[in-house]
């Protein structure tokens, strides 16, 4: 019995002991499926944060993409834009620069197929100037549509405003019909406006239904078409400013010719002038020499005294004769420097010495007219390249019209200075100086100052031109300039003596 | 363009590319090309890619006429072509291939797809690719289509129950569910749509498999609790647009407008037991009801991931894909490749894209012919070739084959 009980106590005993260790195992358990759950917990709020994190990293990766995808596509758009505007800019034809437009450059910027028309204002009539991507049987589709939608196109043209498949919100139709007609799936067009001339329209588009077109497509095409417009701008005024010197060379061609011809007319009259005066001249002074030749038998008696107021007429005959000869001498020199039969022998000749003959020679009239004769010559212009006979002619020629013409008591200056390989020799005088209108014709053959001096005082009106074509014959030149009242200066110039 | 030379004893290959407008003289151009170097020998295959100017039978006749009745010829129009020359628009690249003594190759096509059961067309095709195989050694597959990824994953269902499942076969998807580009695929001389075209090759070739996406995985894991084939339903319960609206803090008619650039760089990785990386799902296309279409059939019951990639991994994949294809050569020279790159992969470079083609020339050799195609979706195991696993359908991925001798 007491055997039984004892097992009874110890399997009692151990089934507390079980139960007991049962109770915590659960317990155990219980804390690790709770020590799991808060683990799990743990672990799928760390899926959710990294799924969080994931989501942050997804649309910042889309948006790089984005960029990136823009970045290149504006790269190389930019490129080929480059390469477009390079091919157009170095024509100046107008049907040269579309053919310049490569296929392959507007392939990059994504467009393959792209055509260009021109409104014709005076045949109300677009005109195909570019066409590629499209074949022959196509063209002619294009072409109507384009004349049977020109209020469209022409409503961008004027508006300068841009049409691209981006523009649509809810005029589908038209999209469709832009699209169907032209075979694309996108598309942009632009209008090409040249200043002057034909305007008209760029039409880019694409059948590639993965090229979505955004604003930056728009702007390149935009731009493409802006530098087409500015091109052919160029070549429009280019070929306006080569028609316009084309005519100018023209025109200037034929004035050319009319004065070559003129001046050819002008040169034979001259010379038919000068053989003229040169003959008249030749017959004039044979018969003056014998008229002067008796007049000077009959003055000095040879034939019997004569009376007085014969020989007062006489006296005139003589003078006249000598005046005439004069004048026909100075005719046949001037006929003979314009025709080249006189030459010229330039040497070296000192002022001082040729103004000092010229002074004695003068001398009596200066002083019989109270006049004085200033020579002031500069030691840099001392000497000039002259004939010696010439020179003088020409010194008395000037200072004496301004005896003529200078009141008694006034002066005669006569300066010289070197102006490079030249001197310039200036004679001034304190006379009734010459009007305005008469400074130019003063040079010319016969021509005469209208003063009450010339009225009394005589003269043939050919000095100056003969001191003008002498001056010239040495290669230089004469003018004048005056003041009426204060007087003249005729200034001249000569080449210079090394 | 220049040519190629894989001085060989047995294998030969020439490529070609002609950057010429008109398909009459691109087609010469780029035949001459690759004619160069198979010392008068006929080709057995021609592939060809082109840009989508070339995709007319005028192009696939004139080839034909200079190849002769000899030559398979299948390809495919795609968005660029891929050569040693980098990635080129608006080109056509032919490469020629004169398979060694005792290796074969067997082409065939099925059209009209849409018209029946793609699992049947499948396995059609299938059969017409085993005829005059029997007691050959079949080294691995290679196949183009243009079908939408429902009709795509039944005729590979149908083609695999023909070949074997864990048969190698590579392929490339060129339609894009986004009806971005519309694809030919080439099949002796006529360019079809709604098509596939195949080849098997044969004997004892040596060559090498390697692909890899990139892409990897961001935010926390979601079920898949509603789909059916490439539409998923319901993530997590909820609708299937909330996964992207969520992260991009956006409406469905936003998401709409952003839909191309979700496709190119946000896909969906689903975890796959057996494979070392995620096989990835690009959105084909968001629905008013909350769906979401994808490039690729999403199982109910998978894992999703959202994916993120960078310029770098990708081209870390590309070197990965290479070193891994290179890796079957056993020591072997590479002799030709072919590469399919995603447009995805492609659009995401951008301006580095050019990279995985120097990475291609530095792990094969500089002149070794390269010629590819831009991609929708690439067709492959995803483990190596040693594993002899299921091919899947891949999205967004680099797929390097290389043949060696």
């Amino acid at each position: 019995m007491m055997g039984n009980e004892n097992l009874i106590n110890i399997l009692g005993l151990s089934g507390i002991i079980a139960i007991l260790s049962l109770v915590i195992v659960l317990v155990l358990k219980m804390e690790k499926i709770k020590h799991m759950r808060n683990e799990n917990e743990l672990l799928r709020r760390s899926l959710d944060e990294m799924d969080e994190q994931a989501k942050l990293i997804v649309r910042t990766d889309m948006e790089l993409n984005k960029t990136q995808e823009e970045l290149d596509k504006k790269m190389t758009g930019l490129y080929a834009l480059q390469r477009v505007s390079r091919s157009i800019s170095t024509t100046l034809e107008e049907s040269q620069m579309f053919k310049r437009i490569d296929s392959k450059c507007l392939d990059e910027l994504g467009f393959e197929k792209t055509c260009c028309f021109l409104w014709n204002n005076s045949n109300e009539k677009f005109e195909l100037r570019l066409c590629m991507g499209y074949a022959e049987e196509e063209i002619g589709k294009l072409y109507s549509f384009a004349q049977d939608n020109r209020q469209l196109f022409l409503g961008l043209i004027n508006g300068d405003s841009n049409l691209s498949s981006l523009s649509f919100k809810e005029e589908a139709g038209l999209k469709n019909a832009i699209t169907h007609t032209f075979g694309v799936h996108s598309f942009v067009i632009a209008p090409v406006l040249p200043k002057e001339g034909q305007k008209g329209f760029l039409f880019a588009g694409t059948q590639n239904l993965d090229f979505a077109i955004t604003e930056g497509d728009e702007e390149l095409i935009s731009i493409l078409a802006n530098q087409l417009g500015q091109a052919l701008e160029n070549a429009r005024l280019f070929e306006k400013t080569w028609l316009a010197q084309q005519g100018l060379e023209k025109k200037v061609e034929e004035r050319t010719r009319a004065l070559s011809q003129a001046l050819e007319e002008v040169k034979i009259i001259s010379r038919r002038k000068t053989d003229f005066v040169s003959a008249v001249s030749h017959e004039l002074r044979t018969p003056l020499t014998s008229i002067k030749g008796y007049a000077s038998i009959l003055l000095a008696g040879n034939l019997g005294k004569v009376p007085q107021e014969v020989f007062s007429r006489l006296e005139k005959i003589n003078k006249h004769s000598d005046e005439l000869t004069h004048m026909v001498n100075d005719l046949l020199d001037i006929s003979r420097i314009e025709s080249g039969r006189v030459a010229m022998k330039p040497v070296p000749q000192d002022l001082i010495i040729i103004l000092e003959k010229v002074g004695d020679l003068l001398g009596v009239q200066l002083k019989e007219r109270g006049l004085e004769l200033i020579v002031n010559i500069s030691p840099d212009a001392l000497t000039v390249l002259a004939d010696s006979e010439q020179l003088s002619r020409i010194f008395i020629n000037i200072i004496g019209n301004a005896l003529k013409f200078t009141p008694p008591g006034g002066k005669i200056t006569v300066r010289s200075q070197k102006r490079d390989h030249l001197v310039e020799i200036d004679v001034s005088d304190t006379g009734c100086g010459i009007p305005l209108e008469s400074k130019e014709r003063i040079f010319e053959e016969f021509y005469r100052v209208e003063n009450p001096i010339n009225e009394q005082v005589k003269g043939t009106g050919l000095g100056l031109a003969l001191v003008k074509h002498i001056i010239e014959a040495h290669g230089g030149k004469i003018w004048v300039e005056s003041k009426i009242g204060a007087g003249s200066t005729f200034s001249f110039t000569l080449p210079a003596a090394a | 363009m220049g040519i190629y030379y894989s001085p060989m004893n047995n294998i030969k290959a020439g490529f070609g590319l002609s950057l010429k407008r008109d398909y009459l003289q691109a087609t010469r151009d780029a035949f001459q090309q690759a004619q160069k170097n198979m010392e008068k020998e006929t080709a057995d295959l021609a592939i060809v890619i082109s840009s989508p100017e070339f995709a007319h039978s005028g192009t696939l006749s004139a080839l034909k006429n200079f190849l002769g009745p000899a030559t398979a010829l299948i390809g495919a129009s795609s968005r660029a072509v891929i050569s040693n020359y980098g990635i080129s628009k608006q080109s056509l690249g032919v490469l020629l291939l004169k398979l060694p003594q005792g290796a074969y190759c067997n082409a065939a096509c099925i059209q009209k797809i849409k018209d029946r059961e793609p699992h049947e067309a499948g396995e059609e095709l299938g059969e017409k690719l085993l005829r005059g195989f029997k007691g050959i050694r079949k080294d691995f597959g290679l196949i183009l289509s243009d079908m939408a990824p429902k009709e795509n994953s039944g005729l590979i269902a149908g083609l695999q129950e023909r070949l074997g499942l864990s048969f190698p076969l590579i392929g490339a998807s060129l339609l894009d569910e986004l009806n971005l580009f519309r694809p030919s695929i080439y099949f002796e001389q006529q360019p079809l749509k709604d098509s596939a075209a195949a080849i098997i090759i044969g004997g004892k070739l040596n060559f090498g498999v390697g692909v890899k996406h990139g892409w990897r995985p961001l935010g926390k894991p979601r079920l898949v609790t509603k789909s059916e084939n490439n539409v998923v339903y319901e993530i997590n319960g909820a609708s299937a647009t909330n996964l992207y609206e969520e992260y991009f803090n956006c409406d469905l008619a936003k998401l709409k407008k952003e839909l191309a650039r979700i496709s190119v760089f946000y896909p969906v990785g689903i975890h796959v037991k057996e494979a070392q990386e995620y096989l990835l799902r690009s959105v084909a296309s968001i629905e008013d009801n909350g769906s979401l279409c994808f490039q690729g059939n999403i199982p109910e019951g998978s894992t999703i991931r959202l994916m993120i990639a960078t310029k770098d991994s990708c081209l870390e994949a590309t070197k990965y894909a290479t070193r891994e294809a290179n890796s079957y050569l056993g020591g072997a020279n590479a002799k030709l490749v072919l590469v399919f790159n995603s447009f995805s992969r492609y659009k995401l470079l951008g301006d580095d894209s050019a990279k995985d083609i120097d990475i291609i020339k530095g792990e094969f050799g500089e002149n070794t012919p390269v010629i590819g195609l831009l991609s929708c979706g690439e067709q492959a195991p995803l483990a190596s070739i040693d594993y002899r696993g299921k091919a899947y359908f891949l999205n967004h991925s680099i797929l390097v084959l290389v043949i060696g001798d």
